[in-house]
């Protein structure tokens, strides 16, 4: 028996396709954007969904960079394409062209959304940020190689402190691929090569556009590699008006990707400054801040035994200036002129008297005078010959 | 270097150090800003892109 209404479910599933897909095919649908997927073939898979139903959707790989932003969760979108069926799953599914924005408005929301979400989690938090390095030596850069952004930073590098090194990590700054690419560059950057970093700052920035050209520094993935990263980042996006969750999330927000540069780097002439004034300008500042210091040295000096106090006092002025410099040099200065004075006043003793007694040898006395000679030596009278501790009397018999 | 002689500036200019660390500082900022002033008259910006300066590091 032959039963006409009898298919097969093949059958069934392509009578299906060709009635959904004719009649369904150039469709614009606005809805929410929920479970999106990027797979590593580059096809994008999500939901659309409203408070009434839900919708499988996909994006062909081929389509993506066509678009100017990549989606979020809980972002209203508009899709263009058409409906298709796909027999093995025995499923229908949107398949994507093209998506927009549903006006400024949905990405004002999406961006709140993700604000919120973001500053819940800590990642804005104060503490959290880095101190910017006073001099950095190296710059990391996270932006498009084919930029003006690019070039205007270079020139301010090049004009303000042409010491430091730029290390370049170029990334798309635009479009569904910008969110993965800027974070592989702020990762590259913080890659520790023989226990040293990279570079001491990063600039994560880009030049001005509209909000769909600068939506990938609202991407949530972006905002954790900033996060993340253990070198400080300027975010620097845009002109002064935008602002970008990157730019919360950064250690410091410069209005411009030249501000940014501006910020970071020092005037070269300021250190030229610095350096040329050194000499003399801490000079000044030790002679004059440590003059109660210096004063006590001066007093310790005149308190020295007479004859180095002397000394001293005819050569302060001297002295002075190789005192504040040396402080040692100028004890050890005053020690040695000491142990000279020792000197002398033990040679002018020795000469002394008293200082030939001690030696043993013995003095002759004849009517009040020492007599050197033996023929000045009156043989009738008494004299007296002096040792060290005492004095006898004697004639020549 | 730089950063060394700032760090001697500032050291200079907020710390309380005695003379004989004073001194010692004077004498090592003096070195450095002379230096300093040498490799400022030949600074050139240097450039690279991460993946060469990667490569560099790494070889």
């Amino acid at each position: 028996m032959k039963d006409d209404r009898l298919l097969s479910v093949g059958q069934l599933t392509g009578l299906i396709k060709i009635t959904l897909e004719e009649s369904f095919s150039n469709l614009r649908i606005i809805g929410e954007v929920s479970n999106l997927k990027v797979y590593p073939s580059g096809h994008w898979y999500f939901s659309l969904k409203d408070d009434d139903a839900v919708i499988s959707c996909v994006m062909w790989k081929s389509y993506a960079p066509g678009v100017k932003f990549k989606p979020a969760d809980g972002m209203r979108v508009i899709l263009e394409g058409k409906l298709s069926v796909y027999p093995p799953r025995g499923n229908y599914q949107f398949d994507t062209r093209k998506i927009d924005t549903a006006g400024e408005g949905a990405l004002f929301v999406a961006f709140e959304r993700l604000k919120k979400k973001l500053a819940a989690e800590g990642l804005f938090d104060l503490d959290h940020k880095q101190e910017i390095p006073k001099i950095p030596m190296r710059i990391g850069i996270v932006t498009s190689t084919q930029g003006a952004a690019l070039q205007d930073m270079i020139s301010v590098a090049k004009r303000r402190f042409p010491l430091i090194e730029l290390i370049i990590a170029g990334a798309q700054v635009q479009g569904a691929e910008a969110p993965k690419s800027i974070v592989a560059a702020i990762d590259g950057l913080n890659k520790i090569v023989n226990s040293k970093s990279i570079c001491d700052v990063i600039i994560l920035g880009r030049g001005g556009g509209s909000i769909e050209d600068l939506w990938a520094f609202n991407d949530e993935d972006v905002a954790r590699a900033i996060y993340r990263s253990k070198i400080p980042i300027v975010s620097a996006v845009g002109h002064q008006t935008d602002v970008t969750i990157a730019d919360f999330v950064a250690d410091l927000r410069a209005a411009t990707p030249t501000a940014a540069m501006e910020l970071i780097t020092p005037d070269i002439r300021e250190i030229a400054g610095l350096a040329e004034r050194f000499k003399e300008t801490y000079w000044n500042q030790i002679v004059s801040g440590y003059k109660e210091q210096t004063d006590e040295l001066i007093y310790e000096m005149k308190a020295l035994r007479n004859g180095v106090q002397k000394f001293v006092d005819l050569h302060s002025q001297q002295l002075d200036m190789s005192i504040f410099r040396f402080q040692e040099k100028g004890k050890g200065f005053i020690k040695n002129l000491q142990s000279k004075v020792d000197l002398l006043q033990n040679k002018i003793f020795n000469a002394s008297p008293e200082g030939i007694l001690k030696k043993g040898f013995v003095l002759v006395e004849q009517g009040g005078r020492f007599i050197k000679h033996y023929a000045d030596l009156n043989g009738e009278e008494t004299f007296s010959i002096r040792f060290i501790d005492g004095k006898i009397r004697a004639k020549i018999d | 270097m730089i950063n060394r002689l700032d760090d001697i500036s500032n050291s200079l200019d907020n710390d309380d150090l005695d003379l004989e660390a004073a001194i010692a500082l004077y004498e090592e900022g003096v070195m450095l800003s002379e230096e300093c002033i040498k490799s400022l008259k030949s600074a050139e910006l240097k450039i690279s892109a991460l993946k060469e300066k990667l490569d560099v590091l790494q070889a």
